[in-house]
């Protein structure tokens, strides 16, 4: 959306709106042989965020309840924990040694 | 993150985003330049780039986009970041509500920022966004000005495409006894580093809304024209324009100094530097790594160009890299 640029001003100055950008909206951009994978990883991503949200205010009520932490109670070492442990299939590395 | 007010769900997901892209830039990137190493291509084909170009493009996107993105996290607090009082002093803050951005500047979303910076609040969204990214080694631009300006005697310097005035202020810094302006075509860039610059340095600032190659500002007048992140977001003709609108800029001696991105040598980090440009929606960051820059200057009648590798933070030119980071490099020319 687009503003006249002075009202930043707080309205001090009567600039006209500049002209409107257009709106078309971005092409979609694959990553995989099929862009179903590409749209499956978008949704994956949408509830993990949304599973890390929730971490997040139970962080906050447990605070309040004065229950236990079951949390790490640093938010950022917390959300570097959970993406360390969502995005370790990524890379395909095996920890247990062996043929097959 | 920079000023705007955060509601905790969207400080969340936010956090989650930046841990996200920390572990992007950092250990897949390692794995990945690890396996790349001696894969056919580069490794263009592995999984794990992939992944990387995934997430590159998708991190950047929930940054930016949707309920707990940055632009609508600005949009909701819209009311208190512009109603403000500001009056600018005098001649620290000139608008050009006659503007109109030449349509390369208009045809993308750069940094897949929804408006770009010509949104109303694009300048606060922007800021927020680089800040703690790949674009914000907390000592760049201090970094970039004191080696600029050195120990040399400055009155004028030029920042063009000044952004929120970061390499602006910083040149302030670097040179204590100099005029310092700072350029930039978005309205909500020039207010907002008006707004940003501490009392003691007016008289000594002017940000001005303009488009770098036709400024209208008096030319053989700067001891420095720089630009700090411009160069690779202009196409190759508006970049030789810019090329020749510095040189009437510049008074004889004085000395132009870009830090840009130029391609890295190394085939991976060139991969990625090749793939970062459409996936961040950098339209002409390719064409600019194209351009014979020593030629373009050389021909605009300046000597001694040089193009030098920048280290925004120490160890920064590690080999291999311990984080994914953009191929900075300083150039550096003089008007005879
Ligand atoms: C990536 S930002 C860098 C901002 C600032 N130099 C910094 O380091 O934070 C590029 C800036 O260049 C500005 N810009 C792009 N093309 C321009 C042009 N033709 N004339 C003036 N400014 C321009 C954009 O509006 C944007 O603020």
């Amino acid at each position: 959306m687009i503003f006249p640029t002075a009202a930043a001003l707080g309205g001090t100055r009567g600039a006209p709106a500049l002209p409107a950008m257009p709106s078309a909206p971005l092409p979609e951009q694959t990553f995989f042989s099929d862009p179903a994978i590409d749209r499956l990883l978008g949704v994956t991503m949408a509830l993990a965020a949304e599973v890390y949200v929730l971490r997040d205010r139970l962080r906050a009520i447990e605070a309040r309840t004065g229950a236990p932490a079951a949390i790490e109670p640093s938010p950022d070492a917390d959300a570097a924990a959970f993406v360390a442990r969502l995005f370790a299939p990524l890379a395909g590395e095996q920890e247990a040694k062996g043929p097959l | 993150m920079s000023d705007l007010p955060l509601d905790a769900e969207s400080a969340a997901h936010q956090r989650f985003v930046a841990a996200a892209r920390s572990y992007w830039r950092g250990p897949l990137f390692r794995t990945l330049h690890a396996q790349a190493r001696g894969a056919p291509d580069a490794g263009r084909d592995l999984v794990t780039h992939r992944y990387f170009a995934w997430l590159e493009r998708h991190l950047q996107r929930m940054k930016y986009s949707g309920p707990r993105g940055l632009a609508a996290i600005a949009q909701r607090s819209r009311d208190a970041l512009v109603a403000l009082p500001f009056a600018p002093p005098p001649g620290l803050l000139t608008l050009d509500p006659t503007l109109v951005p030449p349509a390369y500047y208009t045809a993308c979303d750069i940094h897949q920022q929804p408006g770009g910076l010509l949104a109303e609040l694009g300048a606060h969204v922007y800021r927020a966004g680089v800040t703690g990214g790949v674009v914000d080694a907390a000592t760049l631009h201090e970094r970039f000005a004191t080696r600029i300006v050195g120990d040399s005697r400055v009155e004028r310097i030029l920042d063009l495409g000044c952004g929120f005035g970061r390499g602006t202020l910083a040149f302030t810094r670097a040179a204590p006894a100099a005029h310092v302006d700072g350029v930039d075509i978005a309205a909500s860039c020039v207010i907002l580093a008006a707004r940003e610059t501490p009392a003691a340095l007016h008289g000594r600032v002017a940000f001005r809304q303009a488009e770098a190659t036709t400024s209208g500002l008096p030319g053989g007048t700067y001891d420095i024209v720089t630009s700090t992140m411009l160069l690779h977001e202009m196409p190759q003709a508006a970049v030789r324009a810019l090329i020749v609108e510095t040189a009437r800029l510049l008074r004889p001696g004085g000395i132009v100094a870009h830090l840009d991105f130029l391609p890295p040598a190394d085939p991976v980090l060139r991969l990625l530097f090749e793939g970062h440009a459409r996936r961040n929606n950098e339209p002409y960051l390719l064409e600019h790594s194209r351009i014979d820059l020593a030629r373009a200057y050389a021909d605009a009648g300046f000597t001694h160009v040089e193009a030098t590798p920048f280290d925004e933070e120490d160890g920064a030119l590690a080999t291999p890299p311990r984080v994914w980071r953009l191929p900075w490099h300083t150039i550096v020319a003089r008007k005879p």
